[in-house]
């Protein structure tokens, strides 16, 4: 099957005046229609820095220093392209983390769905839109959905102000939805129940769908593949119950252990240390300094990509290595 | 999130390598400052003339860049004869002392009721509240007009309504601060522990606003020193014999025909001295308050 | 309807606010002072001095001159000129379409002039057209009005002769000291909507609005703009509330027809009571401006209009 959207090779890095931080690095990703991929990571692992360089729409400090993508095969960024910018609204949208700071304040619910269908779906009459919009909006679980669209933000609860987010996002047709709920603000439940209609939705019109999260309990309920990140690097890729029955990435085993419904037959740990700042003369494996089973060689040569199936893999020089319940 | 990151490494930064290049930019801006404080708390050793020296037969002499000036008035003379140099130097020394005198007056009394304000809350709020909109809703001029007609004209009452005008503006600003401040921990912690109210406002939120009055006092010298020359100007302020830059300006202003450079130079004098304070204010400001927040 | 909601507790804001400031007006100008000795000049007699308090009221007790102060305010009466013995009232009405014109053409160039300087500071925020901005802004924040009036003076009226240096009637009366009285605003304008907009610029609801695929001038007009506009209507308001009677420099130095030369002129008669008048003119103009913008704020952002109800 041909993918939805590749990305090659992705780098991006962060000028400040204190000096350049690697923010991404070596990141390829392969997203196929359908596909609901878990990009997991704790903060500052990169996780909202990819997603949103995807898309362009990094900070002004922030830039793309290598790498391409390509959409449907056409490629939009490297080779001297940058198309990013087309790609927004209409062919990926955009759920943000916190949906009460990315709905625009002033306007209504309704109005920020219009402007999205103008500006994606010009092919559209303006009762082409309302129906869609009413399509979209009545999908969405709400009990008085036509309320919601006269609603501005600040007169909707927290967990409808997540719905209409995904609403906004989904309203031109997207082919690609992103949802960064990195350090969402919502209750558990609320952020579970929203999760599960974003999946469904997802799943019910065929879009792809990155869920982008450091909680690694949510994604493996909800999303079919992982994709665990570190130090702006992904680690370990591979099936959601591949991931979590057999972690190939001593960072992923840590992960792991530190949820306690997976850690019960051995102790719940920890993982020591915090992550480095990735600067762009970094040598050897940016989890080496906190990883237990670490080598002198592992902070001196720069690891390769291991995959050991067809679609698992993993950036460790002893993949296999570390079997979940080893040492306990 | 990375963004968060990269300011994160900054404010770290703060305390390290970049201190010396943010103080090196307080220096910077604050230098043009010090050397005029310096030349003009030195008049009486620097080769001046007597700046209130008259020579009718030496009058409006033009500056030296002009034909007919000489260096005995580098500067040129006014509508009296009187070598404009020197009295800038010296008008300097009347004009910084009742702007600072003003701004100590004001930013003591508005700071306490400020912070008395926020932390206390409840009925002293509203009412302090009130009154700093109060005064705020006066337009100044016309409030020192009318304080000064009734009053009569001295340097005390001028310095008194330069302080009633700036007062409000640091209550308002430094309430907002006392009201966040007073609902942090180790405010909460001092509360549960019993210490008194006038010893948490003054041991604990004074010296966490201390950085804004700062900031606000630096900018407040500035606005001083423009409210004294407006004064001054009107014939309300600093009167002959008295030297102020604004003085100046109304005594010359007649003669803007034949000598503008007895308007020219006192102007010149007030606005090189104010943008040096604001260009420190906003240094300072950047300096204390990451934020960048604008006080109006 | 809920705009009576909204509005009445700001009426009733606004009324306390003024009265307070009325009050503080009389305490500051009589408690300490002695304005008749004042008005007659220290050569007086004390029985001329007695005999002027008596004529202003001035013998009797403060609590008792306050509420006869209040009495006046409360049936619109504003006193009569010292000076031209006719009601203070008529003198300012006279004054009032000079001070409304001047203050009208100050802030219209204002705002046109320092809004896109401040807008455009902000989207290329550390470039150099930001710095250059921000310094112009701080620039005009430093000068003196009046003298920046007096060099135009100099420059456009006595050396080249191309408009005149005062009073009024036609329009180019009219552009120097619009453009002097502009100066201020303008900077103070420029340098909020700066800061507003560059704050606004980095929500996420702005990045939130460019992943939907707008495009980058929907994104900054009706994202960006309006979201940054609040502050800036405050300026403007708190702005427009002191030039209409704090023009008094300016309007001074051009002889410009208005209530700031009406100021001046009380004070070179030591007119006491019109002065008097003037300030709570002064003062109900800038409250009524501050309500209006009150009214605006409502208009542009719901979540203030609901606080009401």
């Amino acid at each position: 099957m041909e993918p939805l959207l590749s990305v090659r090779s992705l780098r991006v890095e962060a000028t400040s005046s204190v000096g350049t931080i690697v923010a991404v690095d070596k990141f390829d990703l392969d997203i196929y229609p359908g596909d609901v991929l878990g990009l997991i990571g704790e903060s500052g692992s990169g996780k909202t820095t990819a997603v949103r360089s995807l898309l362009g729409l990094t900070e002004r400090n922030v830039r793309i220093t290598d790498g391409s993508i390509y959409f449907q095969g056409e490629q939009v960024l490297g080779g001297g392209r940058n198309d990013l910018s087309r790609l927004r609204g209409r062919h990926v949208g955009m759920v943000f983390q916190n949906a009460s700071s990315s709905l625009n304040p002033l306007l209504r619910i309704n109005t920020q769905m219009r402007q999205v269908l103008k500006a994606n779906r010009s092919d559209q009459t303006a009762s082409d839109r309302a129906t869609r919009i009413e399509e979209v909006i009545s999908r969405m679980g709400f009990q008085d959905p036509g309320r919601v669209l006269r609603s501005y933000p600040h007169q909707l609860s927290g967990g409808m102000r997540q719905r209409a987010a995904i609403a906004i996002a989904i309203v031109s047709e997207p082919e690609l939805v992103i949802a960064d709920e990195s350090t969402s603000a919502l209750d558990v439940t609320t952020q579970a129940e929203v999760m599960a209609l974003v999946r469904e939705l997802a799943t019910d019109m065929g879009h792809s769908l990155i869920y982008v999260t450091h909680d690694l309990l949510l994604a493996a309920e909800v999303c079919t593949r992982m994709a665990v990140m570190y130090g702006g690097e992904v680690v370990e890729l591979g099936p959601t119950s591949e991931v979590v029955s057999s972690p190939h990435h001593p960072y992923t085993l840590g992960l792991l252990r530190s949820v306690p419904m997976w850690a019960k037959k051995a102790p719940l740990v920890g993982i020591d240390g915090t992550p480095p700042r990735v600067t762009p003369g970094f040598q050897g494996c940016r989890f080496a300094s906190r990883c237990p089973h670490a080598v002198r060689e592992c902070s001196v040569v720069d690891v390769e990509w291991t995959q050991t199936r067809s679609d698992h893999g993993s950036r460790c020089i002893q993949p296999e290595g570390a079997p979940l319940y080893s040492g306990g | 999130m990375l963004g968060r990151m990269l300011t994160g490494a900054v404010s770290a930064d703060r305390t390290t390598k970049g201190f010396a290049a943010r103080n090196s930019s307080l220096w910077v801006m604050g230098l043009p400052l010090v050397l005029l404080g310096l030349i003009v708390l030195a008049a009486p050793l620097l080769p001046l003339a007597d700046p209130g020296l008259q020579d009718l037969r030496g009058r409006l002499i033009p500056p030296i860049f002009l034909e007919g000036g000489t260096w005995e008035h580098p500067l040129g003379t006014d509508q009296l004869g009187r070598d404009l140099l020197a009295r800038i130097i010296y008008g300097g020394r009347l004009t910084f002392v009742i702007a600072i005198a003003a701004v100590l007056v004001g930013s003591v009394f508005g700071t306490l009721l400020g912070m008395i304000a926020g932390y206390r809350r409840g009925w002293v709020d509203t009412v302090i509240a009130r009154i700093v909109d109060a005064q705020l809703a006066l337009p100044f001029i016309l409030l020192a007009i009318a304080i000064i007609v009734s009053r009569g004209r001295s340097l005390a009452v001028l310095v008194a309504v330069l302080a009633i005008i700036s007062w409000a503006q640091y209550a308002r600003v430094i309430r907002a601060e006392a009201l966040s401040l007073r609902e942090r921990p180790f405010i909460l912690g001092l509360r549960a522990a019993g210490a008194s109210s006038m010893r948490i406002i003054l041991r604990h939120i004074f010296p966490n606003v201390g950085g804004t009055v700062l900031v606000l006092a630096t900018l407040e010298v500035g606005t001083m020193i423009l409210a004294e020359s407006a004064l001054s100007f009107l014939g309300l302020g600093v009167v002959s014999p008295d030297i102020s830059w604004g003085g100046m300006l109304a005594g010359g202003r007649e003669f803007i025909q034949d000598a503008w450079w007895v308007v020219a130079f006192p102007g010149i004098a007030i606005t090189f001295v104010v943008l040096s304070i604001n260009l420190l204010g906003d240094a300072l400001r950047a300096r204390y308050d990451p934020r960048k927040r604008t006080y109006l | 309807m809920s705009f009576v909601r909204f509005m009445a507790p700001k009426l009733l804001g606004a009324a306390i606010t003024l009265l307070i400031a009325l009050s503080l007006a009389f305490f500051l100008a009589r408690a300490a002072g002695d304005p008749a000795r004042n008005i007659l000049g220290e050569f007086a007699t004390e029985e001329q001095v007695l005999a002027k308090q008596i004529e202003l009221g001035l013998d009797k007790p403060l609590p008792v001159q306050f509420v006869n102060y209040l009495g006046q305010l409360g049936s619109f009466d504003l006193g009569k000129s010292l000076r031209y013995s006719r009601p203070n009232w008529e003198l300012i009405v006279g004054r009032f379409p000079s001070s409304i014109q001047l203050t009208v053409v100050a802030m219209l160039i204002a705002t046109i002039v320092g809004l896109p300087l401040g807008v455009l500071a902000a989207l290329k925020e550390g470039r150099i057209w930001d710095r250059v901005s921000v310094f112009v802004a701080l620039f005009g924040q430093s000068i003196p009005l009046f003298w920046l009036g007096l060099m135009f003076i100099l420059l456009f009226a006595v050396a080249w002769g191309w408009l005149p240096a005062g009073q009024s009637g036609t329009w180019q009366h009219l552009v120097l000291p619009a453009v002097t009285l502009s100066v201020l605003p303008m900077a103070r304008i420029a340098r909020l909507a700066r800061s507003s907009l560059s704050e606004v610029l980095e929500e996420t609801y702005i990045t939130s609005a460019r992943a939907r695929g707008l495009r980058e001038r929907t994104v900054v007009i009706t994202h960006a703009l309006r979201n940054a506009a609040l502050p800036v209507v405050t300026i403007m308001g708190l702005q427009a509330g002191t030039l209409l009677s704090g023009a008094v420099t300016v309007e001074f130095v051009f002889a410009w027809p208005g209530l700031g030369t009406l100021a001046t002129q009380a004070v070179q008669f030591r007119d006491f009571s019109l002065v008097q008048a003037i300030v709570i003119v002064g003062a109900v103009s800038f409250v009524l401006i501050n309500l209006t913008v009150d009214l605006l704020y409502g208009i542009i952002d719901p979540r203030i209009r609901e606080q009401g109800s």
